[in-house]
Order: C-alpha cells, then structure tokens, then sequence
C-alpha cells in the first residue's frame, strides 16, 4: 500500500488541517501517515497545498509529494488556476467539492476516478462557518474515506470530535458523515466515452 | 501511559522537553521553531506540567535566562532558528564555557538575506566551535527522543555541557508523522532528576563562588582544555546513552552515527539529520538498481565521530557528502570535517561534495540518485 495525495484549497478553507487530520484517522487503523504542508506567503483566498504520503511502513522520504495517486480539489476553480491535474498519475482518483453534475464538469476530470460532493451545501445546510466562510474541510476528509475505502468514517469523526472538542466537533463530524453518504463516485469514464 | 499520535516535528520536541521534566523554559518565538514553546507555554499556563515560562524580549535574553536557571540547579530548556539563534550566538558560546547543560532545541532554518524562512542546516553548523553538543534528528521520533537522549549525556557528571538537537525547518518540524510518546515512568527511569554536582543556590554550599570571572591566560587555558575533555569523554556518554535507550524503549536512532546498506557498499553517503533519512530511502532504490550504496547518518557533529567515520570510509572507494550548508570560500561543512578527518585517519578515498537543498531547495530522491550515478563510476 503506498498512496501519494495533494490537497488543494484556498487559504482559510482548511486544506492543511484536512491533511492532518486524515493522518490521525488513518493512525488509528495502524496506518502510517505523514502530512505535510508548504508554508510561503500565506493569505486568504489564495491556492494552498498540503499532501499526504500513505503506507502500511514507515515513509523515509521528507520531499514535498510532485505526483500524487490522489488530488482532492476543494472548489472548481482551482483546477485551472493551480494546474494541479498535471501532478495526476495515471489512475488516479479525483475528489471535488462541486454542486454541479459530475457530467457537466470540465472535460479533463473525466480522464480519472471521479468523486463528487457537494460540501459547501452541506457545510451550510448544517450552519458551518468561521467568519462567514463555509467550513468544507472535514467534509472533504468523508469524501476521501468513501472514495479510497479508508480510513473508517467512524475513525475521522473520532479525531474530528477529539480536535474540536464540544459543538464545533460535533457538526464538522456531521459534515464528514453526510458528505460521505453522499458522495458519488464515477469510475472509468474515460473507457465508458 | 504510552501514547502513538501522528504529531508535528516541533510537538515532537515540545514532547521531549515534556518528558524530561524540564524546570525552566525561556524562548523568544521565532519561525519555525514557534510552536515548540507555544506548546510548552500552552502546557504551562494549564499546569499539565511543573515549569516556570520566562517570555523573554530576545534570544540573547533567553540563553541568558535558561543558562542563569541551570547555573541555579534546575534544568533549563530553549528553543530558536536562524536569526534568532545569530542574535543569541554570544549566550551560546558563554553557556558552554560556564558549563550550563542547557538543552536547546535549533530547527534549522536558512539565514537571510535573502530573507527566507525553510531549512538550511547553515545556522547550528556555525556553531560547532564553540563547545556545545550536538544531535541532529532525521525523524520526529528522533527529535523526541534525541531531546531526552540530550539531557542524560549534558547532564553527566564526566561531560557537563550544554546540548543542542537540530530538526530540519517545516522539513520536520511543521510535518506530521506517528510519533510514540513514552510512557513518562520509562523517562523517569532513563533519565534521573538533575543533580549538578555545583550550583549557585545550593544552600549547602559552606562557600560561594561566582562564575564567568576573569581568568589570566595562565588559568584560562586550563578551563578552556577541561571542555576539550569533557567532550572527548562525551564520545563513550553518547553511546552509553543511545544504547541505554534502545534497551528501555526498544528504539534504535544510532549512537554517533547510524549505519545504513554499509554492507559490501562500494560508496557511501554521509549527510545530517532528514536528509541523511532521504538518502536512506533513496539507497534502498538504488540497492535494487544494482547500486551498491550505503549511508552514514552522521547523527552527532560535536563531539565529531572521527574514528567511526574513518573507518567505514576506509572500506569504501567512493564517498558523496551531501551538504544542507555551505562555508563559503571553503567547502560543504559536513565535507570539509570529513575530509579533515580522512585525512588525519590516512584514508585515501575520494570525497565529493554536493551541496544541495540550499533555502529549503526540495532535495528529491532523483537528485541523490543523479548525484550517485555522477560519482559512482568516475
């Protein structure tokens, strides 16, 4: 087992948080994770990254991940303006945050293992904001866990409910179940068209 | 109880220090060592832990103040980077000749200008003069535990010098990765309360006596060659304690050294702290390749390991330092100690150095490789 995962998100969406807290859930199923983050000029709004290095044995290698076995894009719009398809490896698995039909998105998704959840509706159908922006990173981590099959979702609301202790915990754990109920996951399309 | 979280490198040293029961912490915050003595000062504020925080204006004030708490009796602890450990670097010589066994955690970080905040290994190197003891984690594993190992070997009666434990900025320090947190009776056990065999508050003291005083040169050079001593007897105090350690919690980090595919190799890599660890990974692909290429994890630069080195290098027909610094006009600082070592060894074999990583420049396994594939058949 050996996965190489970016996460791309916009200052204050949380993607570094993301990265760690998946690390945790997958520690409890004794796999060994490690997350790390690319700290420059930091400012909302703005692209950032944090990655994931995946094994069932312990990881030596302490570079930022180039190519990745799976991307989790936090808006559409980060696809273009971050180019980070072209870091894709062949088969590997896409995760968006998207409202719109998986059908009607950009083309070059459809090149790879496509996974789809509306997480900023869920974030706002269960009230979840921080200085009026939608929280959608947790959702983001149950959407990983039903695309890849691991970690457990019980595992990652675990973390989330020990990170945030209290009512913050509560509903981000929510936001990670329902995103993860509803997630669709679209394999294939390329051999399909 | 034992705990295993997947934990940044600088909670991993703030774990460390946790665990050592240190008394005195003062620190002035710095990038990217912040969140080290956030998370102490955190710790403090709640009372998980028994330690006075001193908030300091600067890091000359905060070796000033760790070095004053050890000269009192307690065991002190600092953390910095860069500038900060530039602007501290008059304290960090003076701790050393007042034979203060601070622990000083130093996550390396490149020197400006330019200004630039990502990992360089330049800074601590410049201190290797100056009578500190020095560790460098390739791990975050190795940086919670090298903070514990620090303490046993500074604090020993024959040694009685501070110590500082390096981790590569964000490198380590702002990665996350499963760290075990010991059980606090297994510390207790390796590592003794301090018991200074001198301090200024001891009320049983029948005579004062002051530190840092003039000495004419008669005298001075006297005091001067105790550290030399002390570090020589350093050498077998580290190995003591690595190997004490690996007994009690089962973990292995190297003594002095680290030793990794030396078997039958033809080259080897010598390289600091994380990157010594991405070397490793690389030599297992290279392994497979046909490569014979080994790795020394040079895991301790003062007291330097002379005789290990020159005795693997001996066994070898080509060497590769890699170096995360450089001493300009000069060399690699790694290179140019080994060579210096070779040399006085009367070891032949070709050194050659490749300086990379440079301001947090990624160094990626392909790099080594190429740099591997240069030497390997010259």
């Amino acid at each position: 087992m050996y996965y190489e995962v970016i996460w791309v998100g916009r200052g204050g969406q949380g993607a570094v948080t993301a990265s760690r807290i998946l690390a945790k859930a997958l520690n409890r199923e004794k796999i060994w994770a490690q997350a790390i983050v690319f700290f420059g000029a930091e400012r909302r709004g703005a692209p950032v990254y944090a990655y994931n290095r995946i094994s069932d044995q312990p990881i030596k290698y302490h570079h930022f991940v180039t190519d990745a076995d799976v991307i989790v894009i936090f808006e559409p719009s980060l696809i273009k303006l971050t180019n980070v398809l072209s870091r894709a490896r062949d088969n590997a698995t896409v995760i968006i945050n998207s409202a719109g039909r998986s059908e009607d998105m950009d083309s070059e998704l459809h090149k790879y293992r496509l996974a789809v959840v509306d997480a900023t509706s869920i974030a706002l159908q269960l009230n979840l904001l921080v200085a009026g922006i939608p929280v959608i990173n947790t959702a983001m981590i149950g959407a990983f866990a039903k695309a890849m099959g691991f970690p457990l979702i019980d595992s990652v609301k675990e973390v989330i409910k020990e990170a945030w202790p209290g009512k913050m915990g509560e509903l981000n754990a929510q936001a990670s179940e329902k995103a993860y109920r509803e997630t669709r996951i679209l394999e294939n399309i390329k051999s399909v068209s | 109880m034992e705990t295993y979280d997947v934990i940044t490198g600088n909670d991993a040293v703030a774990w460390g220090a946790r665990l050592s029961r240190v008394e005195v912490i003062a620190a002035y915050p710095i990038t990217p060592q912040t969140t080290i003595v956030e998370k102490l000062a955190e710790w403090v504020d709640k009372g998980e832990i028994d330690a006075r925080y001193i908030a300091v204006e600067s890091e000359h004030s905060a070796m000033s103040a760790a070095m004053g708490a050890s000269a009192a009796g307690a065991r002190a602890f600092t953390a910095t980077s860069s500038q900060g450990f530039l602007y501290m670097f008059e304290m960090i010589s003076w701790a050393a000749g007042a034979r203060t066994p601070v622990v000083m955690a130093v996550v390396n970080r490149a020197l400006g200008p330019p200004w630039n905040i990502w990992s360089e290994h330049t800074d601590a190197l410049m201190a290797r003069d100056t009578g500190w003891i020095q560790f460098w984690a390739s791990n975050n594993q190795e940086a919670l535990d090298s903070i514990i190992q620090a303490y046993r070997v500074a604090e020993d009666k024959k040694v009685i010098l501070p110590a500082m434990v390096m981790l590569g900025g964000f490198v380590l320090s702002h990665t996350a990765m499963p760290v075990r947190i010991h059980d606090q009776d297994k510390v207790d056990q390796y590592l003794p309360p301090y018991s200074p065999p001198h301090y200024v508050l001891n009320p049983k003291l029948s005579e004062p006596f002051a530190y840092g005083n003039i000495l004419f040169p008669w005298d001075y050079a006297k005091v001067r060659l105790s550290i030399q001593r002390a570090m020589e007897n350093s050498v077998d105090v580290i190995k003591k304690a690595a190997r004490e350690f690996q007994e009690i919690f089962g973990i292995w980090h190297g003594d002095l050294i680290k030793e990794a595919y030396t078997d039958n190799a033809e080259m080897l890599i010598f390289a600091l702290g994380a990157v010594a660890e991405q070397a490793e990974a690389t030599a297992e692909l290279l392994r497979k390749k046909g490569y014979k290429v080994g790795v020394v994890k040079v895991r301790v630069t003062r007291p330097f390991p002379k005789h290990e080195i020159a005795k693997l290098a001996n066994k070898v027909s080509r060497i590769i330092v890699i170096d995360r610094d450089i001493s300009f006009g000069w060399d690699g600082i790694l290179a140019g100690e080994i060579k210096a070592t070779l040399h006085e060894h009367n070891v032949d074999t070709p050194v050659t150095t490749k300086i990379m990583g440079i301001g947090g420049d990624d160094i990626l396994p392909d790099h080594i490789e190429k740099a591997v594939k240069e030497v390997y058949n010259k």
